[in-house]
């Protein structure tokens, strides 16, 4: 199921910085790990990772840092800053509360059954 | 480093790498995507991707290798290329995400400097704008504010007037006539030794001047030349009972204008450059541009001042010669030329009558301290009766004074139909031509010129709208106004607005250039309306205590005697409120206001630097701004007799 341009917008960054939250990712890995953790919900390409990495960066809540791969070619890896880390708790509560406002109106109520 | 030579991956190597001493060539995008072996349609996707950011050179470097990376990435990954070209994304949408992306993470100085280039662009459309505004503006010339100031003149009949007569007389009397003379005038006469050489053509008889000149450096018999004054006066008796018969007059009928207005027969006595041509040409509508109210001529008010000069030069001589009637005569001519002259209803015919009254009240003065007896009961009555009635105020100049701005200011502004209207090409132009040379504001008025316009819309904005400066114009006339109707005594600051003004920020001063450089110093003729007043009260005095004595053998112990039969009322001291104070001296009878230090000195005039009697430094007319007893000069101001001569 691909999700509407104006969901991912604000489900995106929160979901990339829950991705980091454990550590450092380079950009293929978080491609990899939100389709597969989000069972392809939030499946997302280059056109909008690369964009949403670096409005994150431009808002001081990713740093990344450059560094070569295991096959020796460079690779930039990010990484939640202290800022991202308070966004992310704050986003996380938004989240819950938008989550448990649907559940009560019906809208996620099988979901959170389940 | 393949087919690239190494100059050009120094010059595509960016400078932190030089500073590192690594030559990386990773600027060259081409080069980074030789070096990738990613295929043919990958690298074409990342090329194209990076070359539609329109990033920075190392930008897009970086974009470059993160999306080659995601690629080997992926494809390690066990990913086929194809699904990742798939899910790569529209080409163009992606470097437009990326631009804006990078774009946000650019430095602060970076942001500053773009907003700043916004705004400067910004202004200047705005700005463009404004100046396109103001150059569709125009002004609206819809009141002839000349044929109000000459409705008083127009209406006078034409038997009636009196200015047909005067004109006969100064045709009669020639005065600028060159003349030759005895006596040499006092100004060089007087001049130290050392500088009478510069003049010696002027102090070696024959003398040659105009006969003006002449005449009005010996006026009373106690100047040198008075024996050739009273034979001019002698040889033109009838031409001076012209002057007393149009004086008589009910009106004076001149119309004023521009010099190219007045009729042919006027110039030549009015000393007005006549071009034949002008008389061929139709007269200009009052809208044009150049019959500006600013401009008119009002070249009669010098005729009047001569024509006084020889009435009260006259009087005198009449009073020498024992010819009372004579003497009468000519002060109710005075009175009727000061009346004549502030037909226009402007400040400076105002100042005209003020100064032939103040003439008249002088002479009369004069001639009951020193010839008490020659002047009939009946004619002292009449002329006390004439002194009384005469207006010394200033309320209907400023009638003028509000045409004479509301006309300024419809040639300068535009007019929205409700008051309000802005500044316009013609009218600043105007401006230029009429401030521009004395303004004492810093502003370099270059609206002249055409490029001058372009300032236009900077003035606009600097300036007080037409409504903003109408109602700041009617707020400062009407404070002078409201305090004019006050007595002095009950006005704490007469020079109030001319004050108000004078305190005005520079920008302030800007905004209402026209107020600013334009308003005459009201609280200034308010003092000078006080102190004649305050004379002719003096006069009126006087003429009640030679009319007691003349009944009763000697003066009044009070003034309260003098009421009813010779004063309606004992005259109130103008800077107290308090009735005048008088004294019985050894000389006689003295008659004085408290004067500007508000005590009482027993009658005694304050002096000058030198020692001189200056009876004016303890007026009204010389006290600036507050009437501040601690600086104002010690002395009374005297009302009678005052010492004019002494």
């Amino acid at each position: 199921m691909k999700i509407e341009r104006e969901l991912m917008r604000g489900a995106g960054p929160v979901a990339v910085l829950k991705l980091l939250e454990p550590g450092e990712k380079y950009g293929y890995e978080l491609v990899k790990a939100l389709a597969k953790r989000s069972d392809g919900v939030l499946a997302m390409g280059q056109s909008t990772l690369y964009p949403m990495l670096y409005n994150l960066q431009a808002k001081g809540l990713i740093a990344s840092r450059m560094d070569k791969a295991e096959n020796g070619r460079p690779r930039k890896y990010y990484r939640l800053t202290g800022k991202g880390k308070k966004r992310l708790a704050h986003d996380t509560q938004q989240w819950q509360a938008v989550t448990a406002a649907m559940g009560a109106l019906g809208i996620t109520g099988n979901l959170q059954g389940a | 480093m393949g087919n690239t030579s190494f100059r050009r991956m120094l010059c595509k190597t960016p400078m932190r790498d030089l500073v590192r001493g690594e030559v990386t060539g990773r600027l060259d995008i081409d080069w980074l995507l030789d070096q990738s072996s990613l295929s043919g349609p990958a690298a074409g996707k990342v090329r194209n991707v990076v070359k539609r950011t329109r990033l920075w050179r190392l930008e897009k470097s970086d974009v470059a290798h993160e999306l080659i990376a995601h690629f080997h990435d992926g494809l390690e990954a066990g990913t086929p290329i194809d699904e990742l070209i798939e899910t790569f994304g529209d080409e163009k949408k992606t470097a437009k995400l990326i631009r804006r992306a990078k774009l946000r993470q650019r430095p602060l100085v970076w942001h500053a400097l773009k907003w700043f280039r916004r705004s400067v662009v910004a202004l200047f459309a705005v700005y463009l704008l404004m100046l396109g505004y103001f150059l569709m503006g125009s002004p609206e010339v819809k009141v002839d504010y000349l044929a109000k100031l000459n409705a008083k003149a127009l209406a006078v009949p034409e038997d009636d007037r009196a200015w047909p007569i005067y004109r006969e007389a100064l045709l009669e009397l020639d005065m600028f006539r060159e003349v030759e003379w005895d006596t040499p005038l006092p100004y060089y006469r007087d001049l130290p030794p050392e500088e009478q050489e510069e003049y010696w053509e002027e102090l070696e008889p024959p003398f040659r001047a105009s006969q003006m000149d002449r005449l009005q450096r010996s006026l009373s018999p106690n100047e040198p030349g008075w024996a050739e004054t009273a034979t001019f006066l002698r040889e033109h008796g009838e031409t001076l009972s012209l002057i007393r018969l149009g004086a008589a007059r009910s009106g004076l009928g001149f119309a004023v204008g521009f010099f190219t207005d007045f009729a042919p027969e006027d110039r030549d006595v009015l000393g007005i450059e006549y071009f034949p041509e002008q008389d061929t040409q139709p007269r200009a509508s009052f809208q044009d541009p150049d019959r500006i109210l600013l401009s008119i001529w009002f070249p009669h008010l010098g005729k009047f001042r001569q024509l006084a000069m020889l009435l009260s030069a006259d009087a005198r001589l009449a009073s020498i010669e024992g010819d009372a009637s004579r003497v009468y005569g000519n002060l109710v001519a005075l009175q009727g030329l000061a009346d004549h002259g502030r037909e226009s209803p402007c400040l400076i015919s105002e100042m005209v009558g003020l100064s032939i009254r103040s003439i008249a009240q002088e002479v009369l003065a004069s001639i009951l301290v020193q010839q008490p007896d020659l002047l009939s009961d009946g004619q002292l009555h009449n002329l006390a009766h004439l002194t009384a009635e005469s207006d010394l105020s200033f309320e209907t100049g400023m009638r003028g004074e509000r045409m004479w701005f509301d006309d300024i200011v419809q040639r300068i502004y535009s007019d929205d139909g409700n008051g309000d209207g802005r500044i316009t090409p013609e009218g600043l132009r105007l401006l230029d031509s009429v401030i521009g040379p004395s303004s004492s504001i810093e502003i370099e008025m270059v609206a002249g010129t055409d490029f001058g316009q372009v300032i236009g819309p900077a003035v606009m904005l600097g300036m007080a709208s037409r409504k903003e400066l109408t109602e700041m114009h009617q707020r400062l006339v009407g404070i002078t106004e409201a305090e004019m109707k006050q007595p002095l005594w009950m006005v704490s600051y007469p020079d109030v607005v001319d004050e108000e003004i004078g305190n005005w920020s520079r920008i302030k001063q800007s905004r209402y250039l026209l107020i600013t450089q334009m308003m005459p110093p009201l609280g200034g003729m308010r003092r000078r309306s006080e102190t004649a007043s305050g004379l002719r009260d003096g006069v009126l005095v006087g003429i009640g205590l030679e009319l007691y004595r003349r009944e009763h053998g000697d003066w009044p112990g009070a003034l309260g005697e003098l009421v009813p039969g010779y004063l309606p009322s004992v005259p109130l001291d103008r800077l107290t409120g308090e009735p005048v104070r008088y004294l019985i001296l050894e000389d006689g009878p003295v008659v004085y206001s408290l004067g500007v230090d508000g005590d009482d000195d027993g009658g005694r005039p304050p002096v000058d630097q030198d020692g001189e009697v200056d009876n004016g430094m303890a007026s009204p007319g010389r006290a600036y701004g507050a009437f501040n007893a601690d600086e104002a000069p010690d002395g009374d101001w005297m009302l009678w007799p005052v010492p004019w001569e002494e």
